[in-house]
């Protein structure tokens, strides 16, 4: 027993345990998360369920449990009772989507084939039996079979006018916005620069007027072709049957699929799901965030790391050499280390504040003084935006850069510095030329971690500019292509708002742990191709083998 | 002959060697500090061009010390002080209008673990060159360059099919004379080297002790050892140090047979150090 302990092999395995644990652990909240979202994509099937009181229901049972003893009367107690959670959608119907049901009140379940779910942009999805397909009051598809095999050109001819409208009213109409906004901004602005005489700046002011009513005419011909185009696309509807047996109209312009998965074969339900995970990755989200995708999240999230990324970076690089290269090393560069080393420690709204206080209250609020006077009160960078809050994420991560920077730097051997020295060159040809390169891997370590706690953090963002929805990207076609001051969605943001902010929490879960997987993917994808990079580097430098 | 008769406190020191020639390396009393321990006392020497001058002793002697301050590597570390005269080519280097990085484009130096930039072959031989700016704009001089250099280091052979593999491939040996290699596309003067062959095996020594002897007609070689054998293998010129003193400096061939003082012929037979 002795013998066990002094071998230290009793430590070995408790190490191993650890390992196991922490692996498990780990790759049991990934698989756990992936299937709960997952769950969302898969085309489960549509039940029937008539209860003892007559009433009938449509729709999938997404969860089954039994109701926990103490709750029960006694008469049940021991034989326990079951409940049905069912999604049964049709929210402009019944109010909610979801209804429990209890066991005893269940009389019959039963899965129609015909039954359908129809995805809507607007009340959630519509559970069903679609009957037949109008156009002008006059019915063009009839019955399950023609629906089914015949709809779906109706519904690609209907995403089309959607897209179209779309682009109008998003990419044109915010064109035509943008400008007008400059427009009435420069008045403002000469206004604000002639306010002694404002007679004199009247000419100016009437010629941006014209140039102004003109877009606003083009505005009128864009609305023009978007009511024309809605008017076309409205013609068509769709009448489905409900559970009860009611007769609904829904417009197609309304819908987004129609799909029946009770007779879906597997490769179907394959497509679907591949479909469904391609809308959540480039479609805008819709229905207050529980529904469509969260690109602009994404976009949001990636935008931030990398405006992140080019500050803090060069920020921590250059200040790690100062450290490590030039400095006298002394009790006031330990003090500073010992300062940075704290830096990195300090709880993330502390940074939050701090950025809302600096960034935006003061460096914000100073521009808008300096530079954009005539439209205050209303502030243009004295408030929250991707710019602020990704330097804020940046003084956040500059002392993981240091720290990483200063431990490569200081890992360089002494032998090649010395040799690069001898052979006449100066110091900083030293440090650039040979000092640099062999600590770039090091360097991007510390890159990668800093990459990977900006990515991850979510309460400073909350207060520097981060909103639930952004009606535009930080990037589009507008000039200066690059709009640094406008608010922006985060994944990780995201995850919290349609988690606990979202009026239909129950509805939105499934959002919720797509999302978390899509964070930790994006996480993992940003270091795993810093690694490679890495290690292309490190391949250079590997040590010398005699 | 000349007896360097003017140190202050009468050491039991010798110093022999023809004082005639012109010395390339003329070092006068020089005092080295490493912040209040004084590791060098008053050492007096002349080094002569196109000799080998060897440097021995048991170790902390402050042989690497004086090796060192002669191209100044020392003032890379905080706290060190230089008292007395080192003039090469009659010019103090510890002069204040002395510009150190000029200073060290005369100086090769080998150091005693090889010590290859993280580069390809070709771009650590051309390395020196480059950062002196010297054929900027002419490739096919640099190529001469670096070609020359590695053939002065019995290296061109073995590796003019690889030039633009990594220096860190190398075997031991073929690292250490890369090194070499490189010092001399600087083209220097002087080359010093620290205990170049210490780590390696005795084929490869044999190498730079044969490499040593070639390249005496053009520099002007300062070698660390603490191999009594190559000592005496490959120096006109050796210099025996101890604890911070230099002992005795004579022609190698008198060191070794009949050393002057007691304390060399201790150290040369074998009986301490």
């Amino acid at each position: 027993m002795k013998q066990l302990f002094k071998t230290g092999e009793v430590f070995i395995w408790f190490t191993g345990f650890g390992l196991a644990v922490t692996l498990l652990m780990i790759s049991g909240l990934l698989v756990l998360i992936l299937l709960k979202g997952s769950d969302y994509y898969y085309p489960s099937k549509l039940a029937s369920v008539s209860t003892v009181d007559g009433k009938n229901y449509l729709g999938q049972i997404v969860r089954e449990e039994s109701i926990p003893k103490t709750n029960l009367p006694d008469s049940l107690k021991e034989k326990g009772l079951d409940r049905y959670n069912l999604k049964i959608a049709n929210r402009d119907l019944y109010g909610l989507d979801f209804k429990w049901i209890e066991e005893p009140e269940v009389q019959s379940i039963t899965y129609h084939e015909d039954a359908a779910v129809i995805e809507r942009m607007e009340f959630g999805n519509f559970n069903g039996f679609p009957n037949k397909l109008m156009k002008d009051g006059q019915t063009i598809l009839e019955g399950d079979e023609n629906l089914e095999s015949g709809i779906s050109p109706y519904i690609s001819e209907i995403t089309d006018y959607r897209n179209e409208l779309n682009r109008l009213s998003k990419s044109e109409v915010g064109k035509i916005n943008y400008k007008i906004e400059q427009l009435r901004s420069d008045i403002d602005k000469i206004k604000y620069e002639n306010r002694d005489d404002e007679s004199k700046a009247q000419d100016k002011i009437n010629e941006i007027n014209n140039e102004i009513e003109e877009l606003n005419s083009n505005y009128a011909l864009i609305t023009h072709q978007v009511d024309s185009i809605k008017h076309i696309a409205s013609r068509y509807s769709l009448f489905v049957r409900t559970a009860e047996g009611d007769e609904k109209e829904i417009d197609l312009l309304n819908i987004v699929r129609v799909y029946y998965p009770n007779r879906m074969s597997i490769t179907q339900k394959a497509g679907f799901m591949i479909s469904k995970v391609y809308e959540f990755l480039v479609e805008d989200p819709r229905e207050s965030n529980t529904e469509g995708g969260v690109f602009p999240a994404i976009f949001g999230t990636v935008m931030m790391v990398i405006l992140m990324s080019f500050v803090s970076v060069p920020f921590g690089v250059i200040a790690a050499l100062y450290l490590r290269e030039y400095a006298k090393q002394g009790s006031f560069v330990r003090l500073v280390r010992i300062a940075v080393n704290n830096l990195a420690g300090i709880p993330s709204i502390v940074f939050g504040v701090f950025g809302l206080g600096f960034f935006i209250y003061f460096v914000g609020g100073t521009i808008d003084q300096l530079f954009y006077p005539e439209i205050l009160p209303t502030p243009t960078w004295g408030t929250g935006g991707i710019l602020w809050a990704s330097l804020t994420l940046a003084l956040l991560t500059v002392p993981v850069v240091i720290v990483a920077t200063e431990e490569a730097l200081a890992s360089i051997p002494r032998g090649i510095r010395e040799a690069s020295l001898a052979l006449g060159s100066t110091k900083w040809q030293t440090v650039k030329k040979i000092v640099l390169p062999a600590a770039a891997p090091g360097i991007l370590t510390g890159v990668i971690l800093a990459m990977a706690r900006g990515a991850g953090e979510v309460a400073p963002l909350m207060i520097t500019g981060v909103v639930k929805l952004a009606p535009n990207l930080p990037l589009d076609g507008n000039f200066p292509f690059f709009h640094l001051d406008r608010k922006f969605m985060h994944l990780g943001f995201h995850i919290f708002d349609v988690g606990f902010q979202s009026p239909n929490v129950e509805a939105a879960l499934p959002m919720v742990y797509m999302t978390t997987f899509l964070l930790i993917l994006i996480v993992v994808l940003l270091n795993i191709s810093a690694m490679l990079l890495r290690n292309r580097l490190r391949k250079n430098y590997k040590s010398a083998t005699f | 002959m000349e007896k360097t008769s003017d140190l202050k406190e009468p050491l039991a020191v010798v110093n022999k060697v023809d004082s005639d020639k012109v010395a390339k390396i003329l070092v006068k009393d020089m005092d080295f500090y490493y912040g209040s321990v004084l590791a060098l006392q008053k050492v007096s020497m002349k080094i002569q061009p196109n000799r080998v001058t060897a440097l021995i002793g048991p170790s902390g002697c402050g042989k690497s010390t004086f090796l060192r301050s002669l191209n100044r590597m020392n003032d890379l570390i905080d706290g060190v002080r230089v008292e007395g005269e080192i003039k090469i080519d009659g010019v103090d280097i510890y002069d204040k209008a002395i510009d150190v990085v000029e200073l060290r484009k005369k100086i090769g130096m080998i150091f005693q673990k090889s010590n290859p930039f993280p580069k390809s072959i070709y771009e650590n031989v051309a390395y020196g060159p480059r950062v002196n700016g010297m054929f900027k704009r002419n490739k096919k001089k640099l190529d001469e360059v670096v070609e020359r250099s590695l053939k002065q280091a019995a290296l061109w052979d073995e590796v003019k099919d690889r030039l633009n593999e990594s220096a860190l491939g190398l075997s031991g040996g073929q690292q250490q004379r890369l090194c070499i290699a490189r010092a001399m596309a600087i083209e220097p003067e002087i080359l010093l080297m620290d205990e170049p062959a210490s780590a390696l095996d005795p084929i490869s020594t044999s190498k730079i002790e044969e490499l040593i002897h070639q390249l005496k007609k053009d520099f002007t070689i300062v070698i660390v050892t603490h191999n009594m054998q190559q000592a005496a293998r490959v120096s006109d010129d050796t210099a025996f140090f101890y604890i911070g003193k230099l002992i005795e400096f004579d022609k190698t061939s008198k060191i070794f047979t009949k050393p002057s003082i007691k304390q060399t012929e201790d150290y040369v037979s074998g009986r301490f150090g």
